[in-house]
């Protein structure tokens, strides 16, 4: 026999690993692996327990539940052999089981989420994720139910909470719209003991420039949407109430176009330039009771929106430069147009045509 | 008989079930390991002859379903084992029955290893690679030569590199072996010749072999005994169940011997053979045996001398290179009278290729328990003669 005497030669340590001295070598056993597996279970079981959404699988099969973890055990207060044992439905006397077992029973879906109370009452509610499962030849239902009972309370109490806000800022609205109201009358009274009409009528236009803002705050309490207010709405409700105010039924009032929607912060100034675009026509476009119309015309393109004022009368004054404005009322009308970030165009011809661009956030 | 052996040995053997009738026990086996469905590897040849349906009627009559690979030459390649192994995990199997002779077998023990172990066949190359055990395994051998069945081999074809990779782990060796062998009676004459001069080859090797061991020279000299008795009678008469089960004994015999104490030079050099030049193993090994017998006869020429009186031949007369020249000679005999009477350079050998064949026949993991350690030029010697 050739004895081979250096050990430490690559060509030995073949040799026993041939004769099966080697690290691997021994005889094929599934044991290491099967232990391997089974600690990886135990702690898969462990992260299982540890969690606290309640998880139950059902076999389809047996109709029952098969396996539960520490979570559904506290959910149910029942003890998982409890849970598992094949007569459990008989045995329990737990409203909340019967309310677990029946949804594995009613499942028409592969998978699903429902929020349902558990036992019949309405303390404890939970979120259901139910999802049909097939290992080998068995059919499983796996349910994973999660305790919202916490978050239900808190979605209530943020619901009412958004009530309160909501009907407090309607009523907030509501109270600066009166008061507004209040002061135009006072206005009202004030200018009804002044004899010179030029005074009087400084005094309507102030009246009209706050009533212009308070129809803002009348439109933002009636509207759904307490932020936003839609400015064809607006431009209605302002135009009767200017032609009313300076007394000129023979002027016809057409607002017509798309909606276009400004939240309270740009509704202001856009309220109090179409205000002033308005009045002015109202005012001077038509002498002498002559009939007449004025057309508002709201258009959107993108977010732009383009307010058109135009009326069928004498026209703009000639002598009137619009960008270099004597009057207030056009002074405001440029000063509104700036900080809208808007472009404004003046067109004379067949009456008077105001065109507003602006952007819209 | 003297105990020299201070060194460590290990025996490992499958699970066996020997005699007529073991291949019915194939469904209730597989069903016992486990099985819920079987990938049954096997090849064409094995198909015709009816052993591969035999086998799936007891899998199906046990309740248990399959699939059948069956994409499996002879010297089973890289490829083959891979697209096997995709069929395993497609299909969820989860056991593997093999039936037929060691191709199919080699080729399931490496579908095993792929789906256990993950990877490609060709990184498992060599002695001790395996961690994972690979999926149950039955074999049901359907020749009585390459022993497949009970051993920790498995040879696989790189095609690419054109060499036979040896897989040698004891994780490789199969779970059970049930041998019938009714299921030889349909070996042609030549296919008998091979597989009984392959384990004529595994007994001789196993039983020279630095690895071995009395619990291994008892099979391996059983072994030889049996063959020298029984193979000529086999090709003779074919479908004489009493040959063929001596056959079938002797091979499962030497398959024990050469699992445990592993190859030798024989082995080395025709697996270089059959990597480059694709040709039958048995064959290789029959027209290689008694030039390496002569080689390797002074590192061994106790264990040589009782094979020669093992045989028949008178051993104790004359000194050891008469009793070389007696055994050389019977050894060559008996595979012209089994009827492989060519040379390696009939087959296309010629002496271009065999700087390359000794080449790699030297870093073939059987050379490392032959006798005697050859050099390069060792080889290429030996070759030259077999031509």
């Amino acid at each position: 026999m050739n004895e081979h005497c250096d050990p430490s030669s690559e060509k030995d340590s073949l040799r026993l690993k041939i004769m099966g001295f080697g690290e691997l070598s021994l005889k094929k056993s599934y044991y290491p692996e099967l232990q391997q597996r089974i600690l990886q279970l135990e702690k898969f079981r462990t992260l299982l327990d540890r969690i606290n959404d309640a998880i139950f699988v059902f076999s389809e099969k047996e109709n029952r539940i098969i396996d539960v973890n520490d979570a559904a055990c506290h959910l149910l207060s029942c003890t998982s052999e409890e849970l598992t044992s094949a007569d459990a439905a008989q045995i329990s006397c737990n409203s909340s089981y019967h309310c677990i077992f029946k949804l594995f029973q009613n499942m028409n879906t592969d998978s699903d989420i429902v929020q349902t109370p558990l036992g019949g009452n309405d303390r404890q509610f939970v979120e259901i994720t139910r999802t049909k499962a097939t290992l080998g030849e068995e059919h499983y239902i796996v349910m994973i139910a999660r305790d919202i009972t916490e978050r239900k309370l808190a979605e209530k109490k943020l619901e009412s909470s958004l009530k309160e806000k909501v009907s407090l800022i309607n009523e907030i609205h509501h109270r600066v719209k009166n008061n507004m109201q209040i002061i135009s009358s006072l206005m009202n009274l004030q200018a009804s003991r002044l004899e010179d009409p030029q005074m009087q009528d400084v005094f309507q236009e102030c009246r009209a420039r706050v009533r212009s803002m308070a129809i803002i705050h009348e439109k933002l309490y009636a509207s759904e949407n307490l932020s936003k207010i839609d400015i064809k709405g607006y431009a209605a409700s302002l135009g009767s109430y200017l032609r009313g105010l300076y007394k000129k039924k023979n002027i016809n009032l057409i607002v017509e176009g798309e909606c276009v929607f400004l939240a309270i912060d740009r509704a202001v100034p856009c309220g109090l330039l179409l205000n002033e675009l308005i009045s002015n026509a109202v005012k001077h476009a038509f002498r002498d009771e002559k009939e007449g119309m004025i057309r508002v015309e709201l258009s959107m393109d993108g977010n732009r929106a383009s307010i058109t004022v135009n009326d069928n009368g004498s026209g703009f004054p000639e002598h009137i430069s619009f960008k270099e404005p004597s009057t207030l009322g056009l002074q405001l009308v440029n000063d509104l147009t700036e900080q809208l970030g808007a472009i404004m165009e003046l067109e004379r011809k067949e009456g008077t045509t105001f065109r507003l661009s602006m952007p819209v956030d | 008989m003297h105990f020299p052996i201070q060194e460590m040995r290990k025996f490992v053997a499958p699970e066996i079930v020997f005699g007529a009738g073991a291949l019915s026990l194939t469904g209730m086996y597989a069903r016992n390991l486990g099985a819920k469905k079987v990938l049954v590897v096997t090849d064409e040849g094995v198909q015709r002859a009816g052993w591969t349906g035999k086998a799936i009627q007891h899998i199906v009559g046990e309740g248990l379903s399959h699939t059948v690979f069956s994409d499996v030459t002879p010297n089973p390649r890289s490829g083959e084992v891979m697209s096997g192994a995709s069929l395993y995990q497609k299909e969820r199997c989860d056991a593997i029955v093999a039936v037929g002779g060691g191709s199919p077998i080699d080729c399931a023990k490496g579908i095993g290893t792929v789906v256990s172990n993950g990877g490609n066949i060709l990184e498992y190359e060599g002695v001790d690679r395996i961690a994972k055990p690979i999926p149950p395994l039955i074999c049901i051998p359907t020749t009585a030569g390459a022993a497949a069945d009970v051993s920790q081999f498995a040879i696989i074809s790189d095609t690419v590199r054109k060499v036979k990779i040896a897989l040698i782990s004891k994780t490789l060796v199969p779970d059970l072996a049930l041998i019938d062998a009714e299921t030889t009676t349909t070996m042609s004459a030549e296919l008998t010749a091979c597989t009984g001069l392959d384990a004529m080859t595994h007994a001789v090797e196993a039983f020279v072999s630095n690895a071995r061991f009395n619990l291994t020279d008892l099979y391996a000299l059983d072994s030889i005994r049996i063959i020298y008795n029984n193979l000529l009678q086999a090709i003779e008469e074919p479908e004489n169940i009493k040959y063929r089960t001596a056959m079938m004994l002797a091979c499962l015999e030497a398959g024990i011997a050469f699992s445990n104490a592993s190859l030798g030079a024989v082995h080395a050099m025709a697996h270089s053979l059959g990597g480059l030049l694709d040709l039958p193993h048995g064959a290789c090994n029959a027209m290689l045996l008694e030039w390496i017998v002569d080689f390797n006869y002074k590192a061994a020429a106790e264990q040589y001398s009782l094979i020669g009186s093992a045989i028949g031949l008178d051993m104790s007369a004359g000194d050891e290179d008469s009793g070389k020249k007696k055994l050389t000679d019977a050894i060559h005999d008996f595979r012209i009278r089994a009827g492989i009477n060519k040379t390696i350079g009939a087959l296309g050998v010629n002496l271009e290729h065999i700087r390359d064949l000794a080449a790699n026949a030297i870093s073939d993991p059987c050379m490392v328990t032959n006798p005697v350690t050859p050099t390069q030029n060792d080889i290429e010697r030996i070759y030259e003669r077999a031509l």
